[in-house]
């Protein structure tokens, strides 16, 4: 019953991040057109949450920055699904040499602490922000294939694939109509987790400043922009800060009330 | 237990040598060279490019340069960098104590936080304290490096000035930084204490314990942590990864030197050399952490011993 509310709670949450991104054209100001002489202004009735170092209102740059991020991320995150299904699947079905030789290049892929494949990735694909998401899908579809290999292992030896196997089903359509809807409910909580790595990972590149074209907002750049202005106008990291975390929290909220709501679920 | 040392040690270079050999293809296959990019506005004669390439080697067969390589790898020579000439390692060791200090100073703040909300949880469960210390673990989690980073930095050097925001040198001007570091780290460091912690507080022994009449005291320090903490010791190799990533934020987030500073720089340089130097540098260390936890591990948990023989 408690897992109820927080499905709620964190949905209600994500759905006016999202909202507030989807309204982000009906705002009247201008996210990239700079205004210099109102430079640094606080929080007030005319900026609500100030405006930045070029007069640009830090609202208006917070809600397209999270249109974004939020797309950036999904990409990110989608590329990742995508390869992890795939592989996790195909190495989960079908085992033998194919398992090994993928399940090999994914330890390989994993002596790779964390941000360092991306960042990597980034240095070989260039900067740019569909690059950094490339880089970030890709640096995430190992973890992502190991999570579905092990779902699909675990369906594997069920009596309903021997059932099938016994019918004549090909492994293909074991794997693609028979196993996959069984573990969907675990794959939702894979893209939850994922989806966060990914809010989190572009955001941190952002921040680096390796995705290219600094005048577009993105959460990340702006947080690069109110470290930068820290002593002048602090209010041009908040928004963005607490959006970006909020939404991390959310979507990770999410994924564990779903797995606890899940029959499997603990 | 010699046997396994070597086995694992074996496990680790093979991996090792993975990865590099990924590594240095990836680099291969990407269109370009740096005699291109780095002359391609100048304006040299093809001959004064070819004798370029000759000179970093390669007009060479890609095998010939990939044995190359990894011959010079082993003698710990990570190649020239693109830009300035100077070799990778000897840019590496510059930036290395300053990333050093940061890492560690940002583990013992990290293992102190996080050990404390872990065990606190723990032992507090199904009390109010232990829900209040979950969710400032699950916060921890959440909240990105760049901007806990950013808070502090308002907080400590903008807003009360008592300390530094940049520069390096003193004491000082480590704790802010490790601070960002440890906070990034405490979150995971706090969930495994917990879990292992928690599970102990379980087991056979303690219940004994209890039944011996021990006091709660004793039964939490001498019996429980012992065996509730040996999952930390992995954490630690694991988190890391983490760890890495906190760094390298943490370097730009206070200007600081560091191997993260360097990183990021040749990735917008495009100055692969260099990523390639500090991204073999990392892999070294998280292998070499994998199998010291390993090691340690099996040495002090006479279970796994006992299961190697």
């Amino acid at each position: 019953m408690k897992g109820r509310y927080l499905l709620l709670i964190w949905g209600a949450i994500l759905w006016l991040v999202v909202l507030a991104a989807v309204c982000a054209p009906l705002l009247p100001a201008d996210p990239v057109r700079t205004n210099p002489p109102d430079q640094f202004l606080a929080p007030g009735v005319r900026y609500w949450l100030g405006s930045d170092q070029f007069g640009r209102d830090v609202l208006s740059r917070t809600l397209w920055g999270a249109r974004a991020s939020l797309t950036a991320a999904a990409l990110a995150a989608a590329i990742a699904l995508g390869l992890g299904v795939l592989g996790g699947s195909l190495a989960g079905t079908f085992g033998g040499t194919l398992d090994w030789a993928l399940m090999r290049l994914v330890d390989v892929l994993l002596a790779f602490p964390g941000l360092l494949l991306a960042l990597l990735l980034v240095a070989l694909l260039g900067t740019g922000q569909w690059q950094a998401a490339l880089a970030v899908g890709l640096s995430l579809a190992p973890p992502c294939s190991r999570m579905v290999r092990a779902a699909i292992l675990t369906e594997r030896v069920r009596p309903y694939v021997e059932a099938a196997r016994v019918a004549g089903a090909s492994w293909w359509r074991i794997a693609w109509r028979h196993m996959l809807p069984n573990v969907a409910g675990q794959l939702i909580v894979f893209a939850s987790v994922i989806y966060a790595w990914s809010l989190l990972n572009m955001a941190t590149l952002d921040f680096l400043g390796v995705t290219g074209s600094p005048s577009w907002p993105t959460w990340g750049r702006m947080l690069a922009e109110g470290r930068a202005y820290l002593r002048e106008a602090p209010w041009i990291a908040f928004a963005p800060g607490i959006l970006l975390t909020l939404s991390v929290m959310a979507v990770m909220g999410l994924g564990d009330a779903w797995r606890h709501a899940l029959p499997s679920g603990r | 237990m010699v046997r396994f040392i070597l086995r694992r040690a074996l496990g680790v270079l093979l991996a090792l040598w993975a990865a590099v050999t990924l590594v240095f293809f990836a680099m291969h296959v990407v269109p370009g060279d740096p005699v291109e990019a780095a002359l391609s506005q100048s304006t040299a004669s093809p001959d004064v490019l070819a004798r370029r390439r000759a000179a970093l080697g390669l007009d060479q067969p890609v095998l010939v340069q990939y044995g190359r390589y990894l011959l010079n790898l082993a003698r710990g020579d990570l190649g020239i960098s693109w830009q300035g000439d100077q070799p990778v390692a000897w840019l590496i060791g510059e930036q290395l104590p300053a990333t050093l200090s940061l890492a560690a100073a940002g583990m013992a703040v990290a293992l102190l936080i996080g050990g404390a909300l872990g065990i606190g949880a723990a032992l507090g469960r199904g009390s109010i304290v232990s829900v209040v210390l979950r969710s400032a673990a699950g916060l921890l989690l959440s909240v990105p490096v760049m901007f806990s980073g950013t808070l502090l930095i308002w907080l400590f050097a903008v807003r009360l000035g008592w300390l530094p925001a940049v520069g390096r040198g003193s004491v000082a001007h480590l704790i802010l930084p490790a601070c960002v570091v440890g906070l990034s780290v405490a979150g995971g460091v706090a969930r495994t204490v917990d879990a292992g912690t928690t599970e102990a507080m379980r087991e056979q022994f303690v219940i004994t314990a209890w039944a011996k009449g021990l006091s709660r005291w004793q039964i939490v320090w001498r019996h429980a942590l012992r065996v509730g903490l040996l999952p930390t010791l992995d954490v630690i190799a694991l988190q890391f990864a983490f760890l890495l990533g906190g760094t390298v934020v943490t370097e730009t987030l206070f200007a600081r030197q560091g191997i993260g500073r360097l990183l990021v720089s040749a990735v917008l340089d495009k100055n692969l050399p260099v990523v390639q130097g500090v991204v073999v540098l990392a892999l070294l260390a998280y292998g070499l952490l994998n199998f010291c936890a390993d090691i340690s591990h099996a040495w002090l948990d006479p279970r796994v011993r006992h299961d190697m023989q």
